[in-house]
């Protein structure tokens, strides 16, 4: 090897050129050495003549080879099969002194750059220099390839063994292109069943938000696609166990060629929400403990509170009746029977106590029963007013009723609004000194509530003893609370009451000058659907019944209540499927319509009902809030009346179209005086029985020989023709003979004329220190069979 | 004849007590706040008070307080009478320098006799 090893140096061009040459002729050797010095190149050459010399010097590092093609015992086809085989990157070229197509090819094929002829030594150096060149770009472009494998290699080894899961998700395909082994970890689903899916196909259907997970997961990336950053994006999978796992997704767009890439990372967010709800937990009970040692508090204070309050009346009575009881007060003395009236005042005051907190603690436990109903809220505010009229008149307080008449159509339960109403307007004539002024107002307040107002001229209330006001036993200091023996309990019982029915209460004040408390409640409590339906009284035997198709539970109950108070039998039907089934089965007498159904339009509904055999004569009267005529002119209805319905133009509508109620069963309440024959009619009302009321003895008489009434309650001082006269000429009417008769009066009766009635008359009830409830008491008594 | 002065805000209950502590034998005046009291005490001053502790403003614990450190009232006795009859109410008032404590509704059989323990009977 020594022996071909020449230096080359030329001074002028030091071109380094580590040049292989495989030559068994020395002469064209050095030709090679010389074109190459002549073009001033200086290389480091070594000449090998065999094979096992070639592979000797291939371990060592070149530039170029230049083979001699054919040789005694090797060649230049056996040189490039050497690199071949060994798999080194090493640019050939092939000189030949006896060229020939079929030896050129060949040697390309081999792999030489190129195919030169001995002939032309000028050919050399330029040859050279190009394979050179070629072989230079073609290992920048390996090493360019190397490179790319290296980091593709790097890169899939980083996202294979990354930590947390990441999925890469091919946008063009929705679909999962590539899964880590955290992913697949995590899923508990083979890399294949993740790369048949789409986002949402990996995801409960539903996810937890309530949102179809497919539509959610279409957003996320449309979101992606818009540009929007969408990291710490809330998601849910779901793993091959049917698992949820809750996770936050970071979504960042790959750069790829021809497809949308998306890196979806996935942050397992089951740890975190864990101790979250640890956290959360905690925190709750804590609260819940600070509650219930707030409560027991609370608790023990009420009950240290109610003692004082029932010893405070007991001590009075209790008290009194030992010094009665042992004689220790002189029977003649003016104070005995001053002290039976401090022990009457004080029992009175105890109950009254008794029955604020037995209210109190039934809207505690929610166990107070509102039973909402149609009422006149201005009406009921002038009971309550009446009910005060002993005091307002004995401290001379002129009591004003200010009512908004556009207040209509309130639904609430008309005993526990009394309650709260009497509850205000007894304390403001309590505070208001004699000859003072209250002010009721009854005012719209929006279109969903409505405000009661009391206004006093009474001591008015310091600022800062206003928040106390609504709290439990809380009377204000001063004397002036403690003069007037409040229980302490009736604003807080209010406060609850109004509260419960979803108002509020509130109230101003000016010392010296007077307050304005108010409550603030709904035009429409709810007391639970249950109620609405429930008609109002059990329509008797015989009734005619009407079928009223509403689907609206507010509608329905203004119309099954006027329908069933004036004696009507009433069935609901809430769909139009319902209401021909309903009508299928039996016949009505009547149908009120809604147009505006669930299921089907009521039109449809009209003509289905008209082409069925039953309903097919039934006058069908429409209510609706789309009061067309011309709608409904094809079809036969009695009448078109429209919502909000007033129920007396429904009863109008219905005897016009023939269908009467039948009247029988109704109790006829017969009074002069419009207030008393008001809170009898409303009583009798409330309690499901229909009234018919008169206010003169002959209106009365022609009423019980028409309307056939199953009693009568009767006042007996009246103008015109009184009470005893109307029982004496009831009594001859064949039908009344036994018709039981309750006389309710403010009369006081001699012995005769308790004797006299108590021939004619069942019941005598003096008005007197009875109310309207202990007359329904007794009709309840005399009426067989109840109401 | 021996004194007593009723502090009771409670018009019905002062009614009561007077006319029971009269009926045995004392002469009786009545307050119905911690003021009133005071300026009866001026007036006259009493060998008892039966004093309510729910008060108006100044409170019955805080006028026991204020007539037992001065020493011009502090030899009246003092017998609270109150409603409020919880465990511990019955401590306050010693503490307060009350002389006894009965709760309502009042014994009004045995009421005299402890009045007349402390301060003997009245004039019958």
């Amino acid at each position: 090897m020594g022996a071909g090893s020449v230096a080359v140096s030329t001074d002028v061009v030091p071109q380094q050129l580590r040049l292989l040459v495989v030559e068994d002729s020395d002469d064209d050797f050095q030709i090679l050495l010389r074109e190459l010095t002549k073009a001033g190149y200086r290389p480091i050459c070594e000449r090998v003549t065999t094979g096992p010399e070639l592979a000797a010097a291939l371990e060592r590092s070149w530039d170029l080879m230049v083979s001699d093609w054919m040789m005694p015992g090797f060649g230049g086809l056996q040189a490039l099969e050497m690199l071949a085989a060994r798999d080194v990157d090493l640019p050939c070229i092939v000189i030949s002194g006896t060229p020939n197509e079929e030896a050129a090819v060949s040697a390309l094929r081999a792999g030489a750059l190129d195919f030169l002829s001995k002939d032309r030594p000028l050919r050399f150096v330029p040859a050279i220099e190009r394979a050179l060149r070629e072989s230079g770009v073609r290992r920048a472009r390996l090493s360019a390839e190397r490179e790319l494998r290296l980091s593709e290699a790097r890169y899939r080894t980083a996202f294979e063994h990354a930590p947390e899961p990441l999925l890469t998700y091919d946008l063009a395909r929705s679909r999962v292109l590539e899964a880590n082994h955290a992913a697949v970890r995590l899923l508990g689903r083979s890399i294949e069943e993740l790369r048949a899916n789409a986002l949402g196909g990996l995801s409960p259907t539903r996810l937890s938000n309530g949102r179809d997970s497919v539509d959610a997961g279409r957003e996320i990336i449309e979101r992606v696609l818009a540009g929007h950053d969408v990291s710490g994006h809330e998601w849910e999978f779901l793993d091959g166990a049917g698992e949820v796992i809750p996770v936050e997704l970071r979504l960042a767009r790959m750069p790829s060629d021809h497809t949308k890439l998306l890196r979806v990372t996935i942050l397992d967010q089951r740890e975190r929400l864990r101790s979250e709800e640890v956290r959360r937990r905690a925190a709750e009970l804590e609260l819940q403990n600070r509650r219930i040692q707030e409560a027991n508090r609370l608790k023990s204070e009420f009950l240290a509170n109610m003692s004082h309050e029932l010893r405070t009346p007991l001590n009075a009575i209790i008290g009194f009746a030992e010094l009665l009881h042992d004689g220790q007060v002189d029977h003649d003395s003016p104070q005995h029977k001053e002290f039976l009236g401090d022990i009457l005042t004080s029992g009175r005051h105890l109950l009254q106590l008794i029955n604020d907190v037995l209210d109190l603690a039934k809207v505690e436990a929610g166990k107070l029963d509102f039973r909402p109903e149609h009422v006149d809220v201005g009406k009921l505010v002038g009971e309550v007013i009446s009910i005060t009229r002993t005091t307002s008149s004995k401290k001379k307080i002129n009591v004003e009723l200010e009512a908004d008449p556009s207040l209509t159509r309130i639904v609430i339960d008309p005993s526990r609004f009394k309650q709260v109403a009497y509850n205000y307007l007894s304390n403001a004539l309590k505070f208001t000194p004699d000859g003072g002024r209250v002010i009721v107002r009854l005012q719209a307040e929006g279109p969903q509530l409505f405000r009661l107002e009391v206004e006093d001229t009474g001591v008015g209330i310091a600022p800062e003893d206003l928040g106390r006001l609504f709290v439990e036993f809380q009377q204000l200091e001063g004397g002036a609370s403690k003069r007037h023996q409040g229980t302490g309990l009736g604003l807080a019982l209010t406060r609850r009451l109004v509260e419960a029915q979803g108002g509020a209460v509130g109230v101003r004040s000016t010392p010296g000058k007077g307050s304005v408390f108010h409550a603030t409640l709904p035009r429409h409590v709810r007391g639970g659907e249950a109620m609405l339906h429930t008609p109002t009284s059990t329509p008797r035997l015989g009734a005619r019944t009407v079928l009223v198709v509403e689907d609206t539970a507010q509608d329905r109950q203004v119309i099954v209540e006027a329908l069933a108070k004036a004696g009507y039998g009433v069935e609901i039907a809430a769909t139009g499927a319902e209401a021909i089934r309903l009508c299928r089965e039996r016949n009505f007498d009547a149908v009120t319509l809604d147009l505006l159904l669930p299921d089907m339009n009521g039109l449809d509904l009209l003509a289905a009902l008209r082409a069925d055999g039953r309903a097919r004569l039934t006058p069908v009267i429409v209510v609706t809030v789309a009061a067309d005529m011309r709608l409904v002119a094809a079809f036969a209805v009695h009448d078109v009346l429209k919502k909000p319905l007033e129920a007396s133009t429904l009863l109008t509508a219905l005897e016009r179209a023939g269908v009467r109620p039948d009247r029988r069963g109704g109790i006829l309440v017969v009074d002069d005086d419009p207030g008393a024959l008001r809170l009898m009619d409303a009583t009798l009302a409330q309690l499901g029985f229909s009234t018919i009321t008169r206010s003169s003895g002959a209106a009365a008489l022609e009423a019980a020989e028409r309307l056939h009434p199953t009693a009568v309650v009767l006042d007996l001082v009246m103008d015109g023709m009184d009470g005893v006269e109307f029982l004496d000429r009831f009594r001859q009417l064949p039908e009344h003979v036994r018709t039981p008769v309750l006389i309710w009066t403010m009369k006081e009766l001699t012995v005769a004329e308790t004797e006299r009635l108590r021939v004619a008359a069942q019941a005598v009830v003096s008005k007197n220190g009875n109310s309207p409830s202990t007359v329904v008491q007794q009709l309840k008594t005399l009426l067989p069979g109840g109401a | 004849m021996a004194r007593v002065l009723i502090v009771d805000d409670n018009p019905t209950n002062l009614k009561l007590v007077a006319y029971l502590v009269r009926a045995n034998g004392y002469e009786v005046d009545t307050a119905g706040d911690a003021t009133s009291a005071i300026a009866a005490i001026g007036a006259h001053k009493p060998q008892l008070i039966l004093m309510d502790l729910q008060l108006p403003g100044i409170d019955g614990l805080e006028l026991t307080r204020r007539l037992k450190a001065d020493a011009a009232t502090g030899d009246i006795k003092i017998i609270a009478v109150t409603a409020y009859a919880m465990k511990g109410d019955q401590d306050k008032a010693l503490e307060a320098g009350c002389d006894d404590y009965v709760t309502k509704p009042i014994d009004t059989r045995g009421l005299p006799a402890l009045i007349a323990k402390y301060i003997g009977g009245g004039a019958s």
